[in-house]
């Protein structure tokens, strides 16, 4: 019964993708939490209430993605996804610094006007005038 | 073989689940890059090591990507939550501490004279 049971999910979800590789039941169901995580991160990234949110989600969203490519490399059984993991690995670090440094000195890039003004984050009591005049 | 490939990627899996949930769950941006760096970065940890059981011949490959999210994320999360610090995020404080301003505000103060 549960040969029968494993043998419909994997002929239901098609994931063997042609390779010699037949997946169990306890990797379709890693695939499963895997991907629900990239939905759930993905619904932070549309909905989330303030720009930092959706930064926080995109970066958690890169390494999920690594980790989607190097189980990819799995699937179908090439090497050469790993290195795309890799090279998704570094620009993806290098974009999440850089805009931590044109977050972190605004007045370089006058980011922070922006972050601010478009999605209504909170700004401390403590320094008055900050953008007090913006709000209608 | 197999099946210590299964329970290692399994695991990673579970703790990538949990790493998005609490990216759902949380209150604040500064709980969310918590959960959404520590528990994504060692379900990451897992499916490596599980991808590393399942095919030996790619050990060395999955060893540099390991290697590397596991140096570069929490660094990368790290400059976010300063970024936000300094650029006047607030964090988020209980509903019984936000009515009394002094115990809430004072300790604030003391981390904004600390990290400048």
């Amino acid at each position: 019964m549960n040969h029968n049971a494993e043998d419909g999910l994997v002929q239901l979800f098609n994931l063997n993708m042609g390779s010699g590789l037949q997946l169990n039941f306890l990797e379709i169901t890693a695939l499963l939490l895997i991907a629900l995580a990239t939905l759930m991160a993905l619904y932070r990234l549309l909905f989330g209430p303030t720009t930092p949110d959706r930064i926080v989600s995109a970066d958690a969203l890169s390494v999920i993605a690594t980790v989607i490519l190097c189980i990819i490399a799995a699937l179908f059984q090439s090497v050469l996804y790993l290195d795309v993991a890799l090279i998704y690995g570094v620009l993806s670090f290098v974009g999440i610094i850089a805009l931590a440094r044109a977050i972190e000195h605004p007045s370089d890039s006058n980011f922070e006007g922006h972050l601010e003004d478009k999605n209504n984050v909170n700004v401390r009591k403590s320094d008055p005038g900050r953008n007090s005049g913006d709000q209608p | 073989m197999r099946l210590a490939a299964d329970i290692f990627l399994l695991a990673g899996a579970v703790f990538i689940f949990l790493g998005a949930l609490g990216l759902i769950r949380m209150p604040d941006v500064y709980n969310r890059i918590q959960a959404g760096t520590k528990a994504v970065t060692l379900g990451a940890i897992g499916v490596f090591l599980g991808l590393a059981f399942l095919f030996p011949q790619w050990w060395h490959k999955l060893l540099v990507i390991m290697g590397f999210i596991l140096l570069t994320n929490p660094v990368s999360s790290s400059a976010i939550a300063r970024a936000f610090y300094v650029s006047n995020v607030r964090p988020w404080v209980h509903e019984e501490e936000s009515n009394s301003e002094e115990s809430s505000s004072r300790p604030f103060k003391e981390k904004q004279e600390l990290s400048q």
